[in-house]
C-alpha cells in the first residue's frame, strides 16, 4: 500500500488483484450488467490510484475503493438500477446448476429459489443492502460506504429488508391474496 | 396449502449468506493489467482527479427554479451566464470548421502546456479531432471538437458531433463571465447537479456569445448543452445526445 502510494504501479496492480473480485461484484450488484460493472471497477481503480496521495496512511483500502467503485457503478445509467442482478434472477428461476458450496448445500433448492425471488423483488436500495451485507459479507462500515449512507441507516435498511423478506417467505404461495371462505 | 413457518432473523441471515455463496456471478475480468496500463499511459495526473475535481455525473436533481425566473435572475454557471431574450437575432451563424468562436487551432499537447488548468477529455469520446485555444483577458478557453460518427450525430449545421469548451479562471480574479447564452423563455435551462457541482442542461436553440481576444463572437447553438463548473474551470459540452448520455459523457472527463 505504501509503495503504491509512492507511485509504484506494480505494487498497485497487486492491490488491484487482491480486491478486484469484491469490487467487481459490488459494482455488478449496482449496475446489474457485467459490462458496466467491469467499466466501473476499472475506472474506480484508476481514479483511486491517482487519489492515493490523499488517502490516509493506515486506513483500510477496501471500504475506500468500494465507495469509489459504487459511485462509478451508480453513474453507469439509471436504467440499469432497475434490473435485479442476473445472478439473483438466475438463482430464483433455476436454482444454481454449479456445485454448491457446503453452506449453499445446507439450503434446499426450493428454499433458495424462494429466497432469491423474494430478494429480487425488494426495492433496489434494500436489495443492495442485503447483497453487500450477506452476499458479499461486507462489514456494516463498508456497506455504509457502498450505499453512501451512515451506519445507522444501514442497520435500519437491513432490518426493514429482513422484515419484508420474512413476510414474503411466510406468506402462502401464490403471494396474491387467496379468496377466503 | 400450509402456511410456511416464519424464519427467525438468524435463520434468515444464515440463509442469505448461503444464497450469496451459491450465486453465479459472472467471472471477474482481469483488472490489474488494464488498470496498470492506463496508469502507465499517464491518464490523468494526480492532481486532476482529487475528489473535488471528479466530474462524475450524478443524477439530475431537477429544477431549482422555474426556468424563466432563473434566466431573469441573471444566473450563471461558472464563467457562462444566461440572458433572457424575447427572440434570437436573425442570421447568427452556426459554428464553422474554424474561426474565432472556437479559437486558434492547436493540438491537445500544446493546449495543455499553454493553460494553467487541467484540460480534461471525455474518455467515452476518445481523443478530439480538433483542438482550439483562445487566450482571452478573463481566462483561457480550450475547445475540443469531434466529427460526427456512429452514435455521435452531427450537431445541426455544424461540422461537429461534439464540442467541448473548457474555460479556466484567470489567476487572481474571481469567476468572470467569459461567455453568455441568450435564451428565449421557452428554452430556459434546467439546473442540475454534476457530481455535486452546479450545472445546467439546455435543450433548445439559443445563441452563445463569447468574449474572445477579438471581441464578442456569437454563434447559434442548435445542439443540446450541458454546462457545469468545479469552481475553477467551467465545462460546456454540446452534442445532439440525450441528457442521460450527456451526463454519462461528463462522467468520463479525465
Amino acid at each position: 500500500m505504501e509503495l503504491a502510494k509512492r507511485g509504484d504501479v506494480r505494487a498497485y496492480e497487486e492491490l488491484v488483484e487482491r480486491h478486484r473480485t469484491l469490487v467487481y461484484r459490488t459494482a455488478y450488484h449496482i449496475t446489474g450488467s457485467a459490462a458496466d460493472a467491469e467499466d466501473a471497477a476499472q475506472d474506480a481503480f484508476v481514479k483511486a490510484f491517482f487519489a492515493l496521495r490523499r488517502f490516509r496512511s493506515g486506513a483500510p483500502f477496501r471500504p475506500w475503493i468500494l465507495r469509489i467503485a459504487a459511485n462509478e457503478a451508480r453513474n453507469r445509467g439509471r436504467s440499469a438500477r432497475r434490473r435485479a442482478d442476473l445472478a439473483l434472477r438466475a438463482a430464483a428461476a433455476l436454482g444454481d446448476a454449479s456445485a454448491p458450496s457446503p453452506e449453499a448445500a445446507a439450503l434446499a433448492d426450493e428454499e433458495r429459489r424462494a429466497l432469491a425471488a423474494a430478494v429480487a423483488r425488494l426495492p433496489q436500495r434494500d436489495r443492495l443492502a442485503i447483497a453487500c451485507r450477506y452476499f458479499l459479507e461486507l462489514t456494516e462500515a463498508a456497506t455504509a460506504e457502498v450505499l453512501g449512507v451512515r451506519r445507522g441507516t444501514v442497520k435500519s435498511r437491513l432490518s426493514r429488508a429482513l422484515a419484508r423478506l420474512r413476510a414474503e417467505l411466510a406468506a402462502p404461495e401464490p403471494v396474491e391474496e387467496a379468496p377466503r371462505g | 396449502m400450509a402456511e410456511r413457518r416464519t424464519p427467525t432473523d438468524q435463520e434468515l441471515e444464515r440463509a442469505l449468506r448461503a444464497l450469496g455463496s451459491s450465486l453465479a456471478y459472472p467471472p471477474t475480468p482481469p483488472l490489474a493489467a488494464p488498470v496498470g496500463a492506463r496508469i502507465r499511459a499517464g491518464a490523468p495526473r494526480p492532481w486532476l482527479v482529487l475528489p473535488r475535481r471528479r466530474l462524475v455525473a450524478l443524477v439530475a436533481v431537477g429544477l431549482l427554479l422555474a426556468g424563466g425566473a432563473a434566466v431573469a435572475a441573471g444566473l450563471a454557471i461558472g464563467a457562462i451566464g444566461f440572458r433572457a431574450v424575447p427572440t434570437l437575432p436573425p442570421g447568427t451563424p452556426p459554428p464553422a470548421e474554424e474561426g474565432p468562436a472556437l479559437g486558434e487551432p492547436t493540438t491537445l499537447v500544446r493546449a495543455r502546456a499553454a493553460v494553467d488548468f487541467p484540460v480534461l477529455v471525455p474518455a467515452l469520446l476518445g481523443p478530439p479531432d480538433r483542438v482550439f485555444l483562445d487566450r482571452g483577458p478573463l481566462g483561457d478557453r480550450v475547445v475540443l471538437a469531434w466529427r460526427p460518427r456512429e452514435g455521435l450525430p452531427r450537431i445541426g449545421p455544424s461540422p461537429f458531433g461534439a464540442i467541448v469548451m473548457e474555460i479556466g479562471r484567470a489567476d487572481g480574479v474571481g469567476v468572470k463571465e467569459v461567455a453568455f447564452k441568450e435564451l428565449r423563455p421557452a428554452e430556459a435551462p434546467t439546473f442540475l447537479e454534476v457530481d455535486g457541482h452546479e450545472g445546467a442542461w439546455i435543450r433548445g436553440e439559443h445563441d452563445l456569445v463569447l468574449r474572445t481576444e477579438e471581441g464578442e463572437v456569437r454563434y447559434r447553438v442548435s445542439g443540446r448543452v450541458l454546462i457545469w463548473t468545479d469552481g475553477r474551470v467551467t465545462y460546456r459540452l454540446e452534442t445532439m445526445l440525450s441528457r442521460a448520455e450527456a451526463l454519462a459523457l461528463a462522467g468520463s472527463f479525465r
